[in-house]
């Protein structure tokens, strides 16, 4: 079972749904642990195939023909001649299942094929670029989580208080304003205005480092008020009642007795919140000119390279997947003492 | 909240259409009426292209308005009709369409609106269909969990002894009962239409400039944002303001 569910906004709905997933395998113990992985391999290996068929199918249906933008990349006339000797020399004369066969084999060995346009190794090319978009992806999930869990303690502690007042405020700013304004104003102030950083001089330091924490701030905002509401609902506890009682203050109580249920709340939440992290980051890698693997996507897409668009959706299919394990062991974790 | 967020939008309207009975919507080049002023022909004055900012802005609003109902009806649609079939049938059939959503989930909607958007050009439909489609999981999981809970409640029971049949338990006595739950995300996925409809114009992949769109403006006009930032405020506000208006219109939080 995978938890690739966007869940509602309404946060207790949240966590109710999330139990009603996880909590029967965990009861059942180890061995029934073990099974429970291997079906999810299993499962992964099922969808990796039938994901990289969809793939294959839905690029060859695409209208513009490949053949056709090349040869006007090449400038070389369109006639049947110079057709016949691509459509040969890319193998795309061969039937439709050896073609298959031959991608899965770039897809395995890592190679993932060579680009329409520019004969390189897409692999290669991808490696380049993975490190920031998964430093933007990864940094932003992590930080935001760290945020939004002290934001969050913060803003239980005191109703209507200023942080509570002030993260409602940004929740409800940063579901209404397009991040993309948000970069352009950083630009113009931090670039143009007060001339401190250099966002296109072929350096992306600066252009990763405001678009993480902008990719920081939006899911934060969101976030933070998931970790309110745990952190209120955990306030209700008999427990937490009786630490209260014996003379604990609350802010202690809250940060040593009930952070577990409290991050799992943010995790679940997070985890769905993830495919907007990489949908974020597609506009912010645009904004910014980030060489990472979303601005390859969008350049290849104006130059309909169309082995680069089937190479990136494998590789954000396996990145999800990776993603979505990491944290369902996580949950799992912070599941087992808990329940 | 709701009260005041649709009597100011009332007034909005009210506003707009005094203003078109007197000026025309015009979103026509005039080169030699570049970087006009705010006045009272060109109420938010007019582009780098001599068009009239403020009927650019109205005929943006309307295609993201169509992006914006295409999208949320396709996801609130399907995915809550896939998510009592898949929550009734528990068995195979439910796993079945469990395992699709999570394929069209596992791409990001915005990633995939581009893929789509861009060969087959950018409009209200191209890109609402698109949004739509890869929105469902939402609604899908959501009217799942819902559904498996109204089942084990003493009137399905019932209507099961009494014989209904299946489709009408389904799709009528369950889904009438679980219907204002799925409208909690209604706001939701509607402001998020409009973000993402104007970062898909933003980037403008197989867009056609002479359509104009919020996004696209921001796009066009990022150059001039020294000389006129007023050219870009005008198409942030709009999309802030529509897209706030929707989230605290349908938040039943918040009234």
């Amino acid at each position: 079972m995978i938890h690739i569910s966007e869940y509602s906004h309404n946060t207790r709905n949240q966590m109710k749904s999330f139990r009603l997933i996880s909590c029967p395998i965990f009861l059942n113990g180890v061995g029934v642990h073990m099974n429970y992985y291997l079906k999810y391999m299993l499962k992964t290996v099922i969808f990796f195939f039938i994901m990289t068929i969809l793939i294959f199918i839905t690029v060859r249906l695409m209208p513009a023909s490949p053949v056709d933008m090349l040869l006007q990349h090449l400038s070389l006339p369109p006639t049947e001649a110079n057709r016949r000797e691509l459509i040969v020399e890319y193998g795309l004369d061969k039937n439709i299942v050896s073609q298959y066969g031959i991608w899965m084999k770039h897809i395995l060995s890592g190679s993932f094929g060579n680009s329409l346009l520019s004969n390189t190794s897409i692999g290669e090319e991808m490696m380049r670029r993975l490190p920031y978009s998964f430093g933007l992806g990864m940094g932003s999930l992590v930080l935001s989580i760290i945020l939004s869990f002290f934001l969050g303690y913060g803003a239980s502690l005191k109703k209507n208080g200023f942080i509570d007042v002030f993260t409602r405020f940004l929740s409800i700013f940063t579901l209404s304003f397009p991040s993309f304004i948000v970069a352009l104003i950083i630009i113009y102030v931090f670039s143009i205005k007060i001339p401190l950083f250099k966002f296109y001089s072929g350096n992306p330091f600066w252009g990763l480092f405001f678009a993480t924490l902008l990719l920081v701030f939006y899911q934060s905002a969101n976030l933070t008020r998931v970790a309110r509401t745990a952190f209120v609902t955990m306030q209700e506890k008999t427990y937490v009642k009786a630490y209260l009682m014996r003379g604990f203050p609350l802010s202690y109580v809250l940060l040593h007795h009930c952070y577990k249920p409290v991050l799992y709340s943010i995790l679940s939440a997070s985890i769905s919140k993830f495919s907007t992290v990489i949908g974020g980051s597609v506009v912010l890698e645009f904004a910014f000119f980030i060489p990472g693997i979303s601005y390859f996507l969008i350049s290849s897409i104006m130059s309909r390279d169309y082995t680069v668009i089937q190479a990136y959706l494998v590789i954000l299919f396996i990145w999800m997947y990776l993603v979505h394990f990491i944290v369902d062991l996580l949950l799992r974790f912070l599941k087992g003492r808990d329940a | 909240m709701k009260r005041f967020v649709l009597l100011a939008n009332m007034l909005l309207l009210l506003v707009i259409a005094i203003i078109i009975q007197e000026i025309p919507l015009d979103v026509t080049i005039h080169l030699n009426e570049a970087f006009k002023n705010f006045s009272t022909v060109n109420i938010f004055g007019t582009d780098n292209l001599g068009r009239d900012v403020f009927s650019l802005a109205l005929s943006g609003g309307l295609r993201t308005w169509e992006a914006v109902v295409i999208a949320s009806s396709i996801s609130f649609i399907v995915g809550s009709l896939l998510g009592l079939t898949s929550g009734y049938f528990e068995g195979l059939l439910g796993e079945i369409i469990k395992s699709l959503v999570d394929l069209v989930m596992i791409v990001p909607s915005l990633i995939s609106a581009l893929i789509v958007t861009a060969f087959l050009g950018i409009n209200p439909v191209t890109a609402g269909i698109a949004l739509g489609l890869f929105g469902i999981g939402t609604y899908m999981n959501q009217a799942n969990h819902l559904t498996i809970r109204e089942k084990e409640k003493e009137y399905v029971q019932i209507s099961h002894l009494l014989g209904v049949p299946w489709y009408i338990i389904v799709y009528r006595r369950i889904y009438k009962n679980i219907l204002p739950e799925l409208f909690v995300n209604l706001g939701n996925t509607a402001s998020h239409v409009v973000l993402s409809y104007a970062a898909l114009t933003f980037i403008g992949l197989g867009s056609d400039f002479v359509r104009p769109d919020w996004g696209a403006m921001l796009y066009e006009y990022r150059n001039y944002i020294v000389l006129r930032p007023t050219l870009l405020i005008v198409p942030s506000l709009c999309i802030f303001w529509t897209s706030l208006s929707i989230h605290l219109f349908f938040d039943s939080k918040h009234s």
